[in-house]
């Protein structure tokens, strides 16, 4: 669904090296990209499909790749590469058990934080993850459309249960919101937000937080591209004053967003004390937890956290009113998560349900809330 | 039937993927809400191999559950497993041949199928699964043996697709199974 996401957004280029549990993903990009008008190709390694998509992305096309632990931790220093030069790209992680090559068909959610400060310098990188099949599909798309129009690497992090799981959905009711329908591949032409030149290099901004007009290589604009530190038309400098705002740009383009990227699902109970937080599959646990401690008469909120990063931190204070314990479950062995959100608590007392290996059960999660 | 939980497992290579691959095409033909996850080892063929399978009326939140409806079990070592997760009232359903010791069990429904002896019979090994789904079917009908026949096409390979009357033949036989213990176990 994640695949099927990606070509109702518009991706038209995919290349990826199969790997468990992200090889769904890979298979059916292979099938199905071709006859929508993409290509979909088959990479000698992970290093060379992700920077294949950074090519084909910077040639004007929306691009993904599809990977697991493994491979992205070779895909690393390519992200940070689309990253300083601005090129959107969508990549699918779908974790398994680590570290290093672990348990290829098991599943994991410990990657949380591995893909997130991948960077050196520690910029933001925007993560989506879903909770069931519609969503990967929904996801999918949005991550397709953050990319773009804010040029950034976006991460779509599932799991194996979430990426290999067989369940029925609706197809008619799924969203076709943010479809084909865009005028160009790059919606942010659109949006009126800074002044197009064309005498400007494509990496050009007034304000640290504006996103520049994206010119492709081969196009009718001179294209610098590198991996240096760079002035606004893509220069390699070292410390120049400009040098130096391109630096703080990358990161403040997401960081003066940040309400625009939360996106949660809050099931929450006035009255409630506890409130379970929870991501990816583990949520399906979680939301059986929480069906179940209600209807045995317990006051218990519940918060879905779909886009880990850049935190969203407005909407779990929101969800935390009232609220004197917060139950963090993912399938990690540390509370990788939990560690984030902790500083988002306000001082209430925070647990975990942590375990690898396997999947939290709901009732383990709903000892936890009954404990 | 509200929510019908199954687990299915054994060695891979014995079906026991594909087998809850059908159960769960079948449910979503008949407009069921299915899930179906998958769990095994890194190796193609044996290997341990088991998938949860849940077919109900309304959305299915959970994947994983911690008791089952029912369990389908193909060797020794997932018997051990499966044996104490099957709920009081539920149906084990288990391949006779690859158990040693038989569930203990009695506040379920246990049921032995020969159903590799039977598809030797017939010189078709493969489609012992296919005899265990039958005679499973007959005494849990969570999905209708048409729409089984009509989820063949969607899980098998096209290149395998000649092989579906002979797969129906084996669910037949199964389900002719099922129905002759009914006495026994009333």
């Amino acid at each position: 669904m994640m695949a099927e996401g990606a070509i109702q957004a518009g991706c038209k280029f995919f290349a990826g090296y199969p790997i468990t549990p992200a090889t769904g993903v890979f298979k059916t990009m292979v099938d199905q990209l071709p006859s929508s008008g993409g290509v979909a190709l088959s990479a000698p390694d992970e290093i060379s499909a992700i920077a294949y998509c950074i090519g084909a992305s910077m040639r004007g096309f929306k691009a993904m790749t599809a990977t697991s632990g493994p491979g992205w931790a070779l895909m690393i220093e390519s992200v940070q590469y689309a990253l300083i030069t601005e090129t959107p790209l969508v990549v699918a992680l779908v974790q398994r058990l680590g570290p290093s090559t672990g348990g290829a068909t098991q599943g994991g959610q410990g990657d949380v934080l591995l893909a997130e400060f991948c960077t050196s310098g520690g910029y933001t990188i925007p993560i989506l993850c879903p909770t069931t099949a519609n969503e990967c599909f929904e996801l999918s798309i949005l991550a397709f459309t953050w990319a773009e129009i804010f040029r950034t690497p976006v991460i779509l992090l599932s799991d194996k249960e979430t990426g290999m799981t067989i369940e029925s959905i609706d197809y008619s009711r799924l969203s076709k919101s943010t479809s084909q329908n865009r005028p160009t591949n790059f919606a942010f032409r659109d949006i009126g937000e800074f002044k197009k030149e064309q005498r400007r290099g494509t990496y050009y901004f007034d304000s640290l937080h504006e996103i520049p007009a994206f010119a492709p290589v081969g196009g009718d604009r001179k294209v610098t591209a590198t991996g240096s530190a760079h002035d606004k038309q893509g220069r390699l400098q070292k410390n120049s004053p400009e040098t130096i705002d391109v630096l703080l740009h990358l990161e403040e383009k997401i960081h003066w967003r940040s309400d625009d990227f939360s996106v949660v699902k809050a099931d929450l109970q006035s009255g409630a004390k506890r409130l379970v937080v929870s991501y990816g599959v583990t949520s399906r646990a979680a939301r059986d937890a929480v069906l179940k401690a209600r209807s045995s008469g317990r006051k218990v909120s519940s918060l879905t956290i779909q886009s880990l990063f850049p935190v969203p931190a407005r909407k779990i204070s929101e969800a935390m009113e009232g609220v004197e314990e917060v139950i963090v479950a993912e399938e990690n062995f540390r509370g990788l998560y939990r560690s984030v959100i902790e500083r988002h608590c306000n001082g209430r007392k925070v647990r975990g349900v942590n375990k690898i290996g396997g999947m939290i059960t709901p009732q383990e999660i709903l000892s936890a809330i009954t404990g | 039937m509200k929510s019908h939980e199954i687990i299915i497992a054994g060695f891979g290579g014995q079906g026991v993927l594909s087998m809850g691959q059908i159960i769960a095409y079948a449910a979503m033909i008949e407009k069921k809400e299915a899930s179906w996850m998958p769990s095994y080892g890194p190796e193609m063929r044996g290997g341990t191999a088991n998938c949860i399978v849940i077919v109900s009326e309304s959305k299915i939140s959970s994947p994983i559950v911690s008791r089952f409806d029912s369990a389908i079990v193909l060797n020794q070592p997932s018997m051990e497993k499966c044996d104490s997760k099957v709920k009081p009232g539920g149906i084990l359903v288990y391949e006779k041949s690859a158990i040693l010791q038989p569930p203990k069990r009695d506040d379920i429904e246990v049921l032995a199928v020969p159903a590799l002896q039977e598809a030797v019979r017939l010189n078709k090994k493969q489609i012992a699964n296919m005899i265990l789904l039958g005679a499973f079917l007959e005494r849990r009908p969570i999905v209708k043996p048409e729409t089984v026949i009509e989820a063949l096409t969607s899980v098998l390979p096209e290149r395998h697709h000649h092989l579906i009357p002979l797969n129906k033949q084996g669910l037949l036989l199964g389900i002719e199974f099922g129905y002759s213990k009914h006495t026994v176990v009333a």
